[in-house]
């Protein structure tokens, strides 16, 4: 008879949260009429996933009502999840990640969807691929480097986050645009390890997202000689772009936040108009700006522009 | 009842195939030590040629010690391994379930099954147990972690 | 001397100390569960913690931290499924002195025991030795990483329980599963068998839970059955560890702790290896070696101080350097960089109060793990003593719950279910399913570090007998492999 009387009040518990859960479901305007499901291609934990979560949960203080779920699909190096993405119901009720990958991954035989199948939302990162060395490097600019690499063709020991990766790219972009050759060293479990590695003088140098290596810089034990990017950072003001060098390189490691193709152009808008105010405000830069990373406010239609360019770029380059 | 040392003999075997699969595909890459280091052929085929040397070494180590293996039994036909070959084909068949109505769904029919396949009869405590432990499962993983577990396939 | 106060001041504050207590609380329920992992919880609670003004924030995080170590031994001891790849070891004698000796309240009593000891061990060096300890991880290139993997491999002959061959057949199939995916040193694609699933390589979290949880279900099925397993109602009088016990394992306690820390300041390493390590090490130095295996008190003291230290040791880099040693303190650095502390080597000199308060908070963190794990035996014992027909199809409901969490993909459900039905079949056949995991967890570090030293030697060999640090822990593997076979053959 316990029993039976517990189970009854099992049930009514279940039916009473079920219950609530449909409550909410009035019909609401988008984005309030719904949960919707972010897919993060790589595991918990990692840059891009903080970086997803934390714009997530600026734009759902931004959106009233709106209820941003992240969903971590690590499997198949991220690319089931982004594949996943492409092929979820374009109504504005599954979002996702993207990362450079995306623009890469095709051109090198391992994944068969590309920027064309989502519209973007916003990038809220974009790290650049920024010259770091250690301390006593005998070189203080980016022309001596140059110069000493090509004295030292070969040897010049260069990390990366593993061969086909971002960074390995960036380098050989670098030894195409100035003609020199490196010793190129990957350390597959990521920046970190290029970080400790240069800290402990294995490696020459790196080039990379220079945000894990910003306390070792602070501190005056790396050196970074020139950035990657259009314009300055603000952590080092008083280091040169390869643009204003002379050579416009730039290979930026980003995430955007996507919509599957198709996605109704109203709810991209209401998406993109919060993303506009949430990436242009105070807080959110503060929350990037203290963990080291540059935000960016690339939004609409110029993410879908930097995705197509990085696209066509990795193509050219790729096709080798 | 199987002998152990007929089990060494297919895991022997196993060992040898799957050693020489192996090394067979890893010579599809380029597998010199070059200044880049060595090719990504290398090291697995290495690990090949290492399964099937272990292989032969446990042939060896069989038939050096083939007396006792001979008694030594490994349980694999008993009515209880039975039991346990039918909670496998349970299993399996809860993943097609889970396609097709949908985690909860499956996980309330599955949890009675497994119960009456291990002798409990009391259809009370099968049907408390399963609806306990679901809601508990849609509350903790569902509700507050928001883990989305998969809904039928009719209802995509 | 007033900065100490100041920290100490800093976690008297009860909303601290009520978050430090909620972090330990989540952590070791994370811990616990098999496919939840420590990062996961420190994901989702990163919102919160940014919430949270001040120190509250980074004190629940070092208690999810701390917590979710401990965590996985709970379910590691009383149902043979490590809740976390760090307490793999712990099965090896937890279980046994759980179930064959029907001591699940001295098994873990002594884990607890062991947990604590290992993490206050650990804060201890960070607060003394943490520079110094710093300046030795930096000496760590490649092919001392290679190194230390392939000492991490020589553990596989102690853990094969039981026949050696077989257990190196089972190390070399984790190595090659290690392999399986994009290589990241030459960027080659291999045995993927053109699926996407497989380009990320061989999901690890799903193997575990299918080859511990699900196998160890299907052999309590069969036990049952078999009338084997009499559930006899176990009691336990005692929830802290006997004297007898403590004397017995305090030298491997320290032993193991001080692998712990050691391993836990090498970047990349985490507490998988480090209680692989000392369980290894617990069992050639030990008088009692044979009991290994067979619940060796030991056996469970060692692989929990071990993987415990980690926590420590792991802040050895984020603090001293700003580098941090694996995804969970890396989520860490995040929030401590949000709450406005730069670390690195700037950071003690600018923020010593802070950092003060985060020693504190370590060392809070394990007392607070230590008393809610006491508090916690006897209900965990009572788990022991509810009917296998409930208990078992729960388990088994969970490992498709604990696997769908960790990834979102059914994939990895059928990968678990498959894992768990050859595991049932590679456990009667006398595999050690722990080579396989030990290999799995290895084989990465152990080639990529081996084709990198060469990379970085252009490649010649003698780079790894012209390092110090290499040539030790090779050697030391060399010593262990060959120990048992010459102890034999001198008796």
């Amino acid at each position: 008879m316990k029993k039976l009387l517990t189970l009854l009040m099992l049930t009514a518990m279940l039916l009473g949260v079920v219950g609530c859960g449909g409550s909410a479901e009035k019909k609401a305007a988008y984005p309030a009429d719904g949960d919707i499901t972010v897919i993060i291609p790589k595991a918990p934990g990692g840059g891009t996933d903080t970086s997803a979560r934390g714009l997530i949960s600026f734009l759902q203080k931004e959106l009233q009502g709106s209820k941003f779920v992240p969903v971590n699909k690590p499997d198949g190096g991220g690319i089931t999840g982004m594949v996943e993405l492409s092929k979820a119901k374009p109504d504005g009720h599954t979002l996702g990640m993207v990362t450079v990958e995306l623009a890469m991954f095709p051109h090198q035989g391992k994944a068969t969807v590309t920027n064309k199948d989502y519209v973007s939302v916003c990038a809220p990162i974009a790290a650049p691929a920024a010259l770091i060395v250690t301390k006593e490097a005998p070189y203080n600019n980016l022309d001596e480097f140059v110069k000493y690499a090509k004295d030292n063709t070969g040897k010049v020991s260069m990390g990366n986050s593993g061969t086909g990766a971002i960074w390995h790219i960036a380098a050989l972009n670098f030894e195409k645009e100035f003609g020199v050759k490196f010793k190129h060293v990957p350390y597959p479990k990521g920046s970190a390890d290029i970080a400790a590695a240069l800290a402990g003088k294995h490696i020459e140098a790196t080039l990379a997202d220079p945000s894990v290596f910003k306390s070792q810089i602070d501190a005056g034990a790396l050196k970074i000689l020139a950035v990657m990017a259009d314009t300055r950072s603000e952590f080092y003001p008083n280091v040169p772009t390869f643009k204003e060098l002379g050579h416009p390189m730039a290979i930026r490691a980003w995430a955007a936040l996507v919509a599957p193709k198709g996605t109704p152009k109203e709810k991209m808008d209401v998406l993109r108009k919060a993303a506009e105010k949430v990436c242009n405000s105070k807080e959110f830069k503060d929350y990037f700006k203290k963990q080291g990373i540059d935000p960016t406010a690339i939004i609409g239609d110029a993410c879908d522009k930097m995705m197509a360019d990085d696209d066509a770029m990795y193509a050219k380059f790729l096709k080798k | 009842m199987v002998s152990m040392k007929f089990c060494n003999f297919v895991v022997f075997v196993m060992g040898m195939i799957i050693g020489g699969a192996i090394m067979g595909a890893s010579a599809g890459f380029p597998m010199e030590i070059t200044e880049q280091g060595p090719g990504p052929g290398f090291w697995p085929f290495l690990l090949g040629l290492a399964l099937a040397v272990a292989a032969l070494v446990l042939a060896v180590y069989t038939l050096c010690h083939r007396q006792e293996l001979t008694v030594e039994k490994v349980i694999l036909g008993t009515a209880a391994n039975r039991q346990v070959y039918v909670m496998m084909a349970l299993l399996v068949l809860f993943c097609g379930l889970i396609h097709l109505i949908g985690f909860y769904a499956a996980a309330v029919v599955l949890i009675p099954c497994i119960m009456h396949r291990l002798e409990c009869r009391d259809k009370k405590l099968m049907l408390f147990t399963a609806v306990g432990v679901t809601l508990f499962i849609y509350l903790v993983f569902g509700q507050l972690l928001h883990t989305s577990l998969p809904s039928s396939v009719f209802l995509e | 001397m007033a900065d100490i106060i100041t920290a100490l001041g800093m976690i008297a504050d009860p909303f601290n100390f009520v978050c430090l207590i909620f972090g330990v609380g989540v952590g070791i329920m994370f811990g616990a569960m098999p496919g939840l992992s420590v990062n996961m919880g420190l994901a989702l609670l990163l919102p919160l913690a940014f919430a949270f003004k001040g120190m509250a924030g980074i004190l629940m995080l070092l208690g999810i931290y701390c917590g979710a170590i401990y965590g996985g031994s709970i379910s590691a001891i009383l149902l043979k499924t490590p809740g976390t790849p760090a307490s793999v070891a712990t099965t090896l004698d937890g279980y046994p002195m759980a179930v064959e000796l029907r001591q699940p309240g001295r098994a873990l009593g002594l884990s607890t025991t062991a947990s604590a000891f290992g993490g206050v061990f650990s804060t201890v060096c960070l607060i003394i030795c943490a520079p110094l300890l710093a300046k030795i991880s930096l000496q760590f290139s490649k092919p001392e990483y290679f190194a230390l993997a392939v000492f991490g491999l020589s553990i596989i002959t102690s853990v094969s329980s039981g026949n050696v061959i077989k257990g190196i057949m089972g190390g070399i199939i984790g190595l090659f599963l290690a392999t399986v995916g994009i290589d990241a040193m030459s960027g080659a694609i291999r045995f993927t068998l053109n699926t996407t699933y497989l380009l990320g390589g061989v999901s690890f979290i799903p193997i575990l839970i299918g080859v511990f949880a699900l196998s160890q279900t299907l052999q309590s099925v069969e036990d049952c059955w078999q009338k084997t397993q009499l559930q006899q109602h176990v009691s336990i009088d005692n929830v802290l560890p006997s004297l007898t016990d403590l004397k017995r394992c305090f030298v491997t306690m320290l032993r193991s702790s001080a692998i712990g820390t050691f391993i836990g300041c090498i970047p990349g390493t985490g507490g998988d290896i480090a209680s692989f390590v000392a369980y290894d090490q617990a069992k050639r130095w030990s008088n009692n070696s044979e009991n290994f295996g067979h619940g060796e008190p030991e056996g469970v003291a060692a692989p929990e101080a071990g993987n415990n230290a980690v926590s420590g040791g792991a802040f050895i880099p984020v603090l001293t350097l700003g580098i941090p040693g694996d995804g969970a303190t890396a989520i860490m650095m995040g929030a401590l960089m949000v709450q406005g502390l730069q670390p690195g080597p700037l950071l003690f000199i600018d923020k010593a109060p802070d950092v003060y308060a985060i020693f504190i908070g370590l060392l809070m963190a394990n007392i607070i793990m230590a008393c809610m794990g006491y508090s916690l035996i006897r209900l965990f014992v009572k788990l022991t003593n509810v009917p296998n027909t409930i208990l078992l199809p729960i388990i088994m409901l969970m490992t498709f719950v604990g696997t769908y969490s960790y990834g979102n993909s059914m994939t990895d459900v059928y990968i678990m279910v498959a894992s768990g039905i050859l595991g049932y079949f590679l456990n009667k056949l006398k595999f050690s399913m722990s080579a396989v995991i030990i290999g799995i967890i290895l084989g990465g570090m152990a080639e990529q570090n081996f084709v990198g030293s060469l990379i970085m030697s252009d490649g010649n060999p003698a780079i790894f007998f012209t390092r110090p640090i290499c040539l030790f822990f090779l050697a030391a593997a060399v010593i262990s492999l060959v120990a048992p076979f010459v102890m034999k053959k001198k008796r």
